[in-house]
């Protein structure tokens, strides 16, 4: 007989320990273990069956392990030693030395962590929708001495922000944009990666005091790095930007530069052709406003159309000191405002929901609609795209059915309908007897969740019926 | 100037310069201050109007009077308040011009009268004296003799500010101390210019979860969404009251009418945040995630159509025999080659040619007994129960005997005839066209009897006796004896009917809740099924033996498979009311169940060899009485997709 094993010794369970064991490992306090696992992009696991009763956190051991090597903790215990250092000499009254000392501080280095994190550039790019909705959020705070936001992360930020749109807007790699209540979301293809992201309106954030802004700013020092890299890579230098348009017209002249040109006996190749076929579809998204120059009026966020319209290959002015861009150029096609203004006739007037709209739905929409003395229609969420055509499929149907009850020469059709429905409604039936205690229970938790979608469909019908019947 | 004058304010107001300055000062104090204040004894003043407060004027359009009592008119600098702020962007002195309002005119102060009083302001004597230090301290120190020497200590460098830079030197010198260290410009490089070199290091790390997306966007939360999307009253009341952790909507739906009324909100910041603290503190778990729809979940079911032939619609109906006097059915049996249908009454037997549908033979009962039922065996013979006992006859006409029934008359003159015997065999002839064979006689009415299929054993379930193990009995014909199985019973077991495996030696017994199979080699109990239901009331067993039916009472047939456990397989209730019979057909995949509530269910069975493979049940057809009378008994076509029925009222009908 060999040894007896203990209890949480042996098997699935010894590879998980709990966070006061592992800060007992690390030897850290909790702050910083916290620092550290955001940094390092670690955290808990939900442990084996047996040790979920116990409602703790668990990491793997493994993880655990990864984290005592890091060499972010001896700048975490460089600094502990340092601090020492500051506070002895503020008791020796040596203002001199603590100045000098705080000045000094040892800082993170973090650069090897983004590699660490994300081996391969793609990688990076799958995980950039966090890092670009936190940038893109302090971009739009003020300074705040009590919350500790300086001035210099605030800089960085919108810099940071500015040149991954830049990137974006001189590559047409935009292709959704929905304004919701919060803010603006945007959706664009890098390299193949989907990108999602949120930027709050342009105007003065008010910060709530119920948030934990220190441990935004620990996530937002890594994910400054990473943009950093990032915009680098896609960029291939650093652009200080100034005037957006004219970075994207620079840009692009770039990239004519390089292209290069596929020798026709190569052009038959299956890869080449495929890639002649995407280039295509890219070219949709580029020249949408092409050939459209948009003059904005300040009522309206200037920051956010510029971007989208230099994106699908529109050109931007607005009233301001260069001479270039006034109202009475002629160049321009369309006007942007919201409020009731005096007309020109060469040009369309259009409120800023158009632009939004017909990149979503890919065509230039009638601008009567859009008109600014006219209520707009329903702005509709492009991520939601496949519902809304069920719905309109449905709703079609539905009134075609009404149109067949004028019509009596139909009637046997319908009659033939109605039972190969009823036929088809039994062999549902029969099917659903058919099905094993297992995969019956499955299929009435999905039967379930649809028939709950289906209602909340079949309400919000109900009550666009009422709202056009009391509007006629 | 203006600079050059706050420089000397500056300057005056530091004491170290004074020092310094001292030297520079004329030596006659007295000379210089009263050069200075000469000056104001000459100044005329115009109006003489005394101490009188230039108040009392103010409405007035002069402002005194001048020593000849002439009247002094107010002169006015500027129209109003515009030109006096034109005149002080134009003016560059205008912050030293003071309005003299005695003499009625602007005075441009001077330097030294600046200087004045800025001396006067700060608390000094109006006029600089030769030395403040000296005027201050004369007083106090005019007998202290020593202090007008220095020390020795302020000519000579400190010993310990000596020892302390050198300390400051010495670790500069050592790079201890870093005074201002110059900031490294950061030079931007491609991280992921080489790919391979760190992808080893996951190797030994768990496999990495990547945190879901934040849920996408939908129609509610747009700033301009359709109507339909928006709260009414109630809604938002509701929203209101439910907790905010159970909101299928974490927001209230607004419309606005413009782009730039959308006002800023701290929503977005409380959801970014949270979701920083989901990245790090909540537990990661892969978990598998079925992306199908309820329609996948569904077999492929073959259409009824593809499925026939089966029973359908009513054929035929037999009527010949008086109903009035045999009575409701109590079971009828079909022979093994399908020629023969035999219908048992309550007082009559009638066999019916099942081609010509003619009644070839009935047989009436005597008021006193009753028929209790009937069973074909594979060889002919036909077994008919009746109150306190069965009598078998022989089916073929041309064929007087069956070996067996001779063997048992044989065995029967063996025995010696005990008075205790409670079963008594009597082999007697009759002169009938159903030839009898021999008559049992028990002392109570057995309810089911099923022939084993060599013909030679028979079981009989008799569930009303006094004497519990006599409950099912199994007679032998060719020995022409009785036995009793199972001699321990339990009282509280009612047997309701008892079966033969069709191809092994076990005995299946059905009692109100469960069924037990019996090996009759081994002797001992194999298996117990539970059925679940509370009163069940028929068994059938599948041709090939694997699999079992069970009907009951309680509206319920179950269907076992004998591989998969000793739980129903799969249970089906179509029938409103209790189950009366439950029956395989010999040839086709089907089964039947027949129920009081006058209908017939017709089912399609798949049985498969591979045991992977799970039957297919497949409901195919309702039979409808027209009377909606009960379905008493039911009984298949051994080689047609027929099926044959008798209600209660005594009508037999075939169903093609």
């Amino acid at each position: 007989m060999g040894k007896k094993i203990k209890k949480g010794k042996e098997g699935p369970v010894k590879e998980y320990s709990s966070r006061t064991k592992a800060l007992k490992k690390l030897q850290v306090n909790l702050k910083d273990f916290r620092r550290l696992c955001i940094l390092k992009g670690i955290y808990p696991r939900e442990p084996p069956q047996k040790l979920r009763k116990q409602h703790k956190t668990y990491y793997h051991n493994k993880d655990i392990a990864f984290l005592k090597n890091e060499s972010i903790l001896d700048t975490f215990r460089q600094r502990q030693a340092h601090l020492k250092k500051i506070r002895k000499a503020l008791t020796r009254g040596d203002k001199l030395k603590a100045g000098r000392l705080r000045r000094n501080q040892p800082k993170d280095k973090l650069d090897h962590l983004v590699k660490e994190r994300y081996p391969t550039f793609i990688d990076a790019l799958n995980d950039l929708d966090d890092p670009l909705c936190l940038i893109s959020l302090f971009a739009s705070f003020p300074t705040h001495k009590e919350l500790h936001i300086p001035n210099t992360l605030i800089r960085n930020c919108q810099k940071m922000i500015n040149q991954f749109l830049l990137y974006i807007a001189a590559n047409n790699c935009l292709r959704k944009v929905f304004l919701s209540i919060k803010g603006i979301y945007y959706q664009a293809v890098v390299q193949g990666a989907t990108i999602t992201w949120i930027m709050p309106y342009p105007i003065q954030a008010s910060l709530p005091l119920d948030v934990d802004y220190k441990i935004m700013m620990t996530f937002l020092e890594f994910y400054q790095v990473l943009m950093k890299f990032v915009n680098f890579k896609l960029l291939g230098q650093e652009i200080e930007i100034t005037d957006l348009s004219e970075e994207v017209k620079k840009l692009k002249s770039i990239q004519q530069n390089n292209q290069m040109e596929i020798d026709e006996a190569f052009k038959e190749d299956p890869t080449i052709q495929q890639m002649d076929q995407q280039q295509q579809e890219i070219k949709k998204y580029s020249e949408l406003f092409k050939g459209l120059t948009f003059f904005l009026y300040p009522e309206v966020p200037k920051a956010s159309l510029e971007f989208v319209i230099l994106s699908f290959g529109g050109e931007v002015m607005w009233e301001n000191d260069n001479k270039n861009s006034q109202l009475t150029d002629p160049k321009i096609t369309h006007v942007i405002t919201e409020r009731q203004i005096q007309k020109n006739k060469k040009r369309e007037y259009i409120q800023p929901q158009w632009v939004y709209d017909s990149i979503n739905q890919l065509k230039l929409l009638s601008v009567a609609d859009y008109a600014p003395e006219s209520t707009l229609p329903p702005h509709l969420s492009p991520f939601e795209q496949l519902n809304l055509e069920e719905v309109q499929s449905e709703s079609e149907e539905e009134e075609d059915g009404q149109q067949k009850e004028h019509k009596p020469y139909q009637n046997n059709k319908k009659q033939k309908e109605k039972q190969a429905k009823q036929q088809e409604k039994e062999t549902k039936k029969l099917a659903e007897t058919m099905l094993s205690r297992k995969n019956k229970r499955l299929y009435d938790m999905i039967k379930r969740k649809e028939d709950e979608e289906q209602q909340k469909k079949n309400k919000l019908q109900e009550k666009k019926k009422m709202i056009q019947s009391k509007q006629q | 100037m203006n600079q050059n004058n706050t420089i000397n304010i500056r300057a005056i107001r530091n004491k170290k310069s004074i020092k310094k300055d001292l030297s520079l000062q004329p030596k006659n104090i007295h000379d210089q201050f009263y050069q200075e204040s000469d000056d104001s004894e000459d100044e005329k003043i115009l109006s003489k109007i005394g101490r009188l407060q230039t108040k009392k004027y103010k409405d007035k359009d002069f402002i005194g009077y001048d020593e000849n009592l002439n009247k002094i008119q107010k002169k006015k600098q500027f129209q109003d308040t515009i030109d006096e702020f034109i005149n002080k962007t134009e003016n560059k002195d205008w912050w030293r011009v003071v309005r003299d309002e005695l003499n009625n005119q602007d005075v441009v102060l001077s330097d030294k009268q600046l200087q004045m009083l800025d001396r006067i302001r700060t608390g000094k004597t109006a006029i600089k004296l030769a030395d403040d230090y000296y005027f201050e301290h004369e007083d106090f120190n005019q007998f202290d003799l020593l202090s007008s020497y220095n020390p020795k200590r302020r000519f000579l460098p400190s010993k310990w500010e000596r020892i302390k830079i050198n300390k400051l030197v010495q670790g500069i010198k050592l790079g201890r101390i870093v005074l201002n260290p110059p900031q490294k410009v950061e030079k931007m490089f491609d991280i992921w210019e080489n790919v391979a070199e760190d992808q080893v290091l996951s190797k030994y790390l768990p496999a990495r979860i990547p945190a879901a997306k934040a849920s996408l966007p939908s129609n509610v939360a747009s700033y301009n969404p359709p109507e339909e999307y928006l709260f009414t009253e109630q809604e938002k009341q509701q929203w209101l009251q439910t907790d905010p952790e159970d909101r299928d909507i974490p927001f209230i739906p607004q419309k606005f009418k413009h782009l730039r009324n959308v006002p800023s909100s701290e929503q977005l910041t409380k959801d970014l945040f949270n979701r920083c603290l989901d990245l790090y503190l909540a537990p990661r778990i892969r978990r598998k995630k079925l992306m199908m729809k309820s329609t996948d979940f569904l077999p492929e079911i073959p259409k009824p159509e593809e499925l026939k032939p089966f029973p359908t619609k009513l054929n035929f109906e037999f009527g010949q025999i008086d109903t009035t006097k045999s009575g409701q059915v109590k079971q009828i049996s079909i022979s093994q080659d399908g020629q023969l249908l035999g219908v048992c009454y309550e007082f009559a037997i009638a066999f019916f040619d099942t081609k010509t549908t003619k009644c070839l033979y009935t047989k009436w009962q005597s008021d006193d007994k009753q028929f209790l039922g009937l069973d074909f065996s594979q060889s002919g013979l036909i077994c008919i129960l009746q109150s306190n006992g069965f009598i078998i006859l022989n089916s073929y006409i041309d064929k007087r005997q069956h070996p067996n029934v001779e063997d048992g008359e044989k065995a029967n003159k063996q025995i010696q005839k005990n008075s205790n015997n409670v079963f008594e065999w009597n082999f007697e002839l009759d002169d009938n066209v159903f030839q009898q064979l021999l008559e049992v006689k028990m002392p109570y009415d057995p309810l089911y009897v099923q022939f084993h299929s060599k013909s030679d054993y028979i079981v009989s379930t008799q569930p009303h006796t006094h004497v519990k193990s006599h409950c099912i009995l199994v007679h032998s014909i060719s020995k022409s004896s009785t036995s009793i199985p199972f001699q321990n019973m339990k009282a509280s077991t009612e047997v309701q009917q008892t079966i033969f495996h069709p191809t092994k030696p076990e005995l299946y017994i059905m009692t109100n809740k469960n069924i037990f199979i019996y090996s009759l080699t081994k002797q001992s109990l194999m298996k117990k099924l539970l059925a679940g239901n509370q009163q069940n009331s028929t068994i059938a067993i599948h041709p090939y033996g694997d699999n079992l039916i069970v009907g009951s009472n309680d509206q319920k047939v179950c269907w076992f498979d004998l591989d998969m456990g000793k739980t129903p397989f799969k249970k089906m209730s179509y029938h409103k009311n209790g189950v009366r019979r439950v029956i395989f057909h010999k040839t086709y995949p089907l089964f039947a169940s027949c129920s009081d509530d006058g209908t017939i269910n017709i089912f399609h069975c798949r049985i498969s060899t591979d045991l992977n493979q799970a039957p297919v049940i497949l409901p195919l057809k309702v039979l409808k009485q027209k009377k909606k009378e009960s379905v008493m008994d039911v009984a298949f076509h051994p080689t047609q997709p027929w099926i044959y029925s008798a209600s209660k009222e005594g009508v037999v009908s075939l169903w093609t």
